[in-house]
């Protein structure tokens, strides 16, 4: 009675070799045929067989971000990132469409850099000027400096489209990237307004009133079938820049594209 | 019986594989670390991994910078006769193997190291990655270390016995003892 359980069990012995192919010919024979007589062997072979594809199977996981830092840290170069600079790119398109910093009211930990390269107002489709706002590290101190040169920025540009789309409307019709670009502009100057920084009355007023010129402009139709705004909303929008004397209010706030003057008047 | 312990550097077979093969492992060989933080961003979750597999999830952190900062040190040796991945591997193995000691004495410290007599918690099935990782994690360390590096990581036997300082029996023998425990957690 002890012999075929013997037996049985040196077979099993010899499953995971036959599985890996190291068994010799001679063995593997005697195996196979073994197997064909003993579903218990059968068994046992499946199951092994399962765990080799299991394990083959297994993925990997990623260390944290503390593993490299430590890694770079040691290696002399703590400046360098492992970041993938695809990662940070996904990265900074959210964050120019959450402003998480600014709606969890941690804005005093923020910078806005508006983009350097103020753009013209284009007359090809499809070509807008940069419109780019990122945020810096969170952490970084919000400094009245820095605000101010990103309003008078953001200004600046804004009278550059609104001088544009002035001389467009007085023909009646406006062009699509104008539309377009008011839209980029509406975008920035709710993100100035949020900023504790704002808090120069005038400031504040010149904004708001943008902010609705702007909306009406964005707002304007450029479907293809009809390229321009139809006239009487071009015109509307036309007024509106003019009752409101934006032009001239940016021009006063911030002259030929200097830092703004805030509180001190 | 214990492995002797390995000095990837110094590792025969690691000198003669290493290997400039793609244009980031030259540049970080020649001290580019941007290029071997994009050498890192590839391989670092095999390594990892590697590392929690063999030494325990406490360790692996530690094992990771190990290897990668062994990596950075040695580059220079590195002559382009394998892929950048299979010599990193390869130091990566070692050099947890060289460290098991140290780990193997924490996690039994932490662990109350047990291995063959835990206990089967509820029934697992195969679609239970994490449950078959537990298993895995519970083989003793003989088992777990031939399984890993045969079953997960492709090595061969006697590649194994080599790395492990075992005969070729002796690992064939662990990879069944560790696929036996296995198998009852994929019922």
């Amino acid at each position: 009675m002890n012999e075929p359980a013997m037996l049985h069990e040196e077979w099993t012995d010899r499953l995971s070799d036959y599985l890996d192919g190291e068994l010799p010919p001679g063995e593997r024979l005697a195996l196979e045929e073994h197997l064909r007589e003993c579903p218990g062997c059968r068994g046992v072979l499946e199951q092994l067989r399962a765990v080799k594809v299991r394990a083959a199977a297994l993925g990997h996981d990623e260390p944290g971000p503390h593993v490299w830092r430590s890694i770079a840290e040691r290696i002399g170069h703590p400046e360098v990132s492992a970041d993938d600079p695809r990662d940070e790119l996904a990265a900074r398109r959210a964050r120019k469409i959450r402003f998480p910093w600014l709606q969890a009211g941690a804005a005093a930990a923020a910078v806005l850099v508006l983009g350097i390269g103020i753009g013209r107002m284009s007359k090809e489709p499809g070509r807008l000027p940069t419109a780019r706002v990122e945020a810096p590290a969170p952490g970084t101190p919000m400094t009245g400096d820095a605000y101010r040169v990103a309003v008078a920025q953001h200004l600046t540009r804004t009278e550059t489209l609104l001088t544009s789309f002035r001389a467009e409307a007085a023909g009646g019709t406006v062009d699509a990237s104008a539309v377009e670009w008011a839209g980029q502009m509406l975008s920035t100057t709710r993100l100035l307004l949020d900023s504790p920084a704002a808090a120069d009355p005038r400031l504040r007023t010149l904004l708001e009133d943008l902010e609705l010129v702007l909306a009406q402009i964005a707002a304007l139709p450029t479907r293809p079938d009809t390229p321009s705004a139809t006239h009487t909303e071009v015109d509307l929008a036309r007024r509106a820049v003019e009752e409101k004397q934006l032009l001239p209010r940016m021009q006063t706030l911030a002259p030929a594209g200097s830092p703004v003057t805030l509180g001190e008047s | 019986m214990s492995a002797p312990p390995h000095d990837p550097g110094a590792d025969p077979l690691i000198a003669n594989t290493v290997a400039v093969g793609g244009s980031d492992a030259a540049l970080a060989a020649s001290g580019d670390a941007h290029a071997f933080a994009r050498l890192y961003r590839e391989h670092a979750g095999r390594v990892h991994t590697l590392a929690r597999r063999m030494a325990g999830d406490q360790d692996a952190d530690e094992l990771t910078q190990d290897v990668f900062v062994r990596a950075w040190e040695k580059l220079r040796t590195f002559r382009g006769e394998s892929a950048f991945g299979t010599w990193l591997h390869r130091l990566a193995v070692n050099l947890i193997l060289a460290k098991r000691a140290a780990h193997a004495k924490r996690r039994s410290r932490d662990a109350g190291d047990q291995a063959l007599e835990w206990t089967p918690a509820r029934p697992v099935t195969p679609e239970l990655g994490m449950d078959f990782e537990t298993a895995l994690k519970r083989l003793p360390d003989g088992a777990r270390e031939v399984f890993v590096l045969f079953d997960v990581e492709g090595y061969r036997h006697e590649e194994i016995a080599e790395m492990l300082g075992v005969s070729v029996g002796t690992s064939k023998s662990q990879l069944h003892r560790a696929r036996m425990i296995l198998r009852e957690h994929l019922r």
